[in-house]
């Protein structure tokens, strides 16, 4: 057996959504770790510049009820109604609740809490743009993790900084009972025992070439979720951020457009007029995306390779752009080598954020329909934030919906687990194989020989990503994907690392990434190829209508043969109406 | 030596997509040979926030120990 701790509850990962939970529950008294592979604010959530979506209503008319039909438009009605009402309900008070922790956001001159409009977001159920999302000037993301992460040290969170969680801790009767972790510092592995263990790992978009996340993101929670032999939710649904810079994949914030920049193509024609003509260049990030995707497919992108459009702003006057842009000024000028006080910024589509990920249900228990029927919760397990599938993004996700669902569930699923705990006083005995899923990987990687290299089959993973499953699919296209990310998987097992050393083994932990990246990868390439109609952010060439009759459900794969599982969306919304199915149109 | 490096290497893995191109550019091509006053330099940029490195590095705003300006020349450069 490898050295045990034991808490309350483990959190594994301290961005937004694994901060947000951890306090519910350290502020109950509980003994709570959260374990982060890097410095909790150095998490993804960091690079959230854009801000929080909340119906506030400080800056035009708003209501929580216009917030829920725009995400369950934008999620082109493939989300769970009662969730997103329970999020966009609860949207103004995890605002304020915020500010009230010391969330330093931006004022309006009235003294009220800033907020800018963003794509997507509408007043009176589709009527005129909406200003909805607030902001702490361009460190939203940065201000809410230092935020929560000084409330967590006040309330007594133990951190376990540069811990790299391996594989859940599974008893026989499904129970699980905690992870296990490797010491970065050391090589240590631990087991963390916890009755309740909370997944809030982040996004996987590593496994796209093109993406704007940082290289931390490589979906670990769900590939720990898949080795559990649980399913994932809907991991079709990838959201490609309509303004990447290319190849570098840097993020050219919405907020742009919000300021009146906007697109063209090689004509120098505004092409969004044609794709959506009201919202034009602030219709949802899907329709952008494929508005830009189909002018490159037809030959009007720009530059030398026609494979980028431009994003065109110098028209505001470059006092505005330095006062309301400035990061968004420096990011060109660094990234793409141009001004956009004078030129514009070339923008491509570049994967940006997963839809899918672990099912969960209100609480953000994770929930499975095998072997306990359908929808029932795995005891002790929780998973919140964007390796959660609860399902409030549905088949795309609305800027600013991120950070809330972050907060909004983090908070749910400390308050469930407060009630969890007091059901469930006393531990059950760890499994005596609780710990051999890590130590056979770990030790799969010291011993291992071979001629393959993990950067190497990283890369192919994402190209074959890229080009087999990118904003347009293909039945031909996904299927080649899949038979040649299966030689990628196969070279895996030849693949070595050259430094076996303990300490901040970083080839060890970028093999230990692609083991997770890998079956992601997988599950998205068989989701996209089963679902035969295009949704959202899920745009088949072959099947380019949307067909609620056959497809307004969610898609479960698990690792097991490839298997496929279907349950429905949930239309019934907590209190109000349904908002039934109706062409999207912006 | 490799375990130092190492260190460094997972220290440049950040929330932020530009830092891990700036810093693990850095590290990986311009650290060995730059002088020890700067190899000091990037451990205290390291340590750091993500955003206010993406702020020293943009030229937002002036560090406030002298000893990161040769540095922040540096990687101003690679960009
Ligand atoms: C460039 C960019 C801009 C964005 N802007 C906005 C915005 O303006 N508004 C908005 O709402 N959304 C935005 N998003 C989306 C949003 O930032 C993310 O969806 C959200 O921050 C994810 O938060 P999280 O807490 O789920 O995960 P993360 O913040 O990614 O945190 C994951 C945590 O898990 C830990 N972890 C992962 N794997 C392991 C492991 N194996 N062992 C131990 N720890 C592990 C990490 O260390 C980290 O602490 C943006 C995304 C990007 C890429």
């Amino acid at each position: 057996m490898i050295p045990k701790r034991t808490f309350d509850a483990v959190i594994i990962g301290g961005g937004g959504a694994g901060l947000r939970a951890a306090l519910q529950m350290a502020q109950a008294d509980l003994k709570v770790a959260v374990i982060s592979k890097v410095f909790p604010t150095r998490s993804h959530t960091v690079s959230a510049q854009g801000g929080i979506t909340a119906a506030l209503g400080n800056v035009s008319d708003d209501d929580w009820h216009w917030h829920m039909y725009d995400t369950v438009k934008g999620s082109d009605y493939l989300g769970d109604q009662d969730a997103i009402e329970f999020m966009c309900r609860n949207a103004p008070t995890a605002v304020y609740e915020l500010e009230h922790m010391g969330l330093p956001f931006s004022r309006l001159d009235n003294g009220k809490i800033y907020q800018r409009p963003f794509g997507g977001q509408s007043q009176n159920f589709g009527g005129e743009q909406a200003v909805r999302t607030c902001a702490a000037a361009d460190r939203t993301g940065h201000a809410l993790l230092h935020t929560l992460y000084q409330r967590n040290i006040a309330a007594r969170t133990q951190f376990f900084e540069e811990f790299f969680a391996l594989d859940l801790i599974r008893d026989e009767e499904g129970y699980v009972l905690g992870v296990s972790a490797l010491e970065i510092e050391t090589g240590q592995p631990w087991l963390f025992e916890a009755r309740v263990t909370l997944l809030a790992t982040g996004g996987g978009a590593r496994i796209f070439r093109h993406s704007t996340n940082a290289h931390i993101n490589s979906g670990d929670g769900l590939g720990m979720i898949l080795r559990a032999g649980l399913p994932l939710e809907d991991m079709e649904f990838w959201q490609f951020h309509p303004t990447g810079i290319p190849e570098i994949g840097s993020l050219i914030t919405e907020g742009v457009r919000g300021e009146g920049g906007y697109l063209l193509n090689k004509d120098n024609e505004r092409f969004m007029l044609r794709y959506a003509p009201n919202a034009h260049d602030l219709a949802s990030r899907d329709v952008v995306s494929r508005a830009i995707a189909q002018e490159i497919l037809a030959g009007r992108g720009c530059g030398p390779h026609g494979d980028f459009v431009y994003l065109k702003i110098d028209h505001i006057g470059a006092d505005k752009i330095k006062s309301r842009l400035p990061g968004i000024r420096e990011l060109s000028m660094q990234f793409a080598g141009v001004d956009p006080c004078e030129a514009p910024i070339p923008v491509t589509p570049t994967a940006h954020y997963m839809m899918g990920g672990i099912p969960t249900n209100l609480h953000a228990q994770v929930v499975t329909p095998e072997r306990y029927g359908p929808e029932e919760a795995v005891p002790g397990l929780y998973a919140v934030g964007e390796c959660a599938c609860v399902s409030v993004h549905g088949a795309n996700r609305l800027g600013g919906n991120s950070l809330l669902d972050l907060v909004v569930f983090g908070r749910a699923a400390g308050n469930h687990a407060i009630e969890y705990l007091r059901e469930n006083t006393i531990p059950r005995p760890l499994p005596a194989d609780a710990s051999d899923l890590a130590t056979g990987r770990l030790a799969r990687w010291d011993k291992a020989k071979g001629n393959e290299r993990v950067p190497k089959l990283r890369a192919e993973m994402q190209r074959i990503l890229q080009e087999h499953c990118g904003v347009y699919r293909r039945e031909d296209l996904l299927k080649e994907g899949i038979e040649k990310l299966g030689q990628v998987e196969a070279r895996l097992q030849d693949a070595v690392i050259e430094d076996r050393s303990k300490m901040f083994n970083t080839a060890r932990l970028e093999a230990l990434e692609l083991e997770n990246l890998l079956p992601i990868a997988r599950a998205t390439l068989v989701s996209a190829l089963a679902r035969t109609e295009s949704r959202g952010a899920h745009s088949r060439e072959d099947y380019p209508k949307r067909d609620d009759d056959q497809w307004l459900r969610h898609t479960l794969y698990s690792r097991e043969n490839d298997q496929l599982d279907y349950k429905p969306v949930r239309l019934k919304p907590l209190t109000v109406e349904t908002f039934q199915p109706k062409e999207r149109t912006y | 030596m490799t375990a130092e490096l190492n260190r460094l290497r997972w220290r440049c893995q950040r929330g932020m997509l530009e830092l891990d191109h700036i810093l693990r550019g850095f590290l990986d091509t311009g650290y060995l040979a730059a002088p020890p006053e700067t190899q000091r330099a990037f451990e205290s940029l390291l340590s750091m926030e993500d955003a206010d490195i993406l702020d020293l590095v943009m030229g937002r705003t002036t560090p406030v120990s002298g000893e990161l300006v040769p540095l922040l020349a540096l990687l101003q450069r690679r960009i």
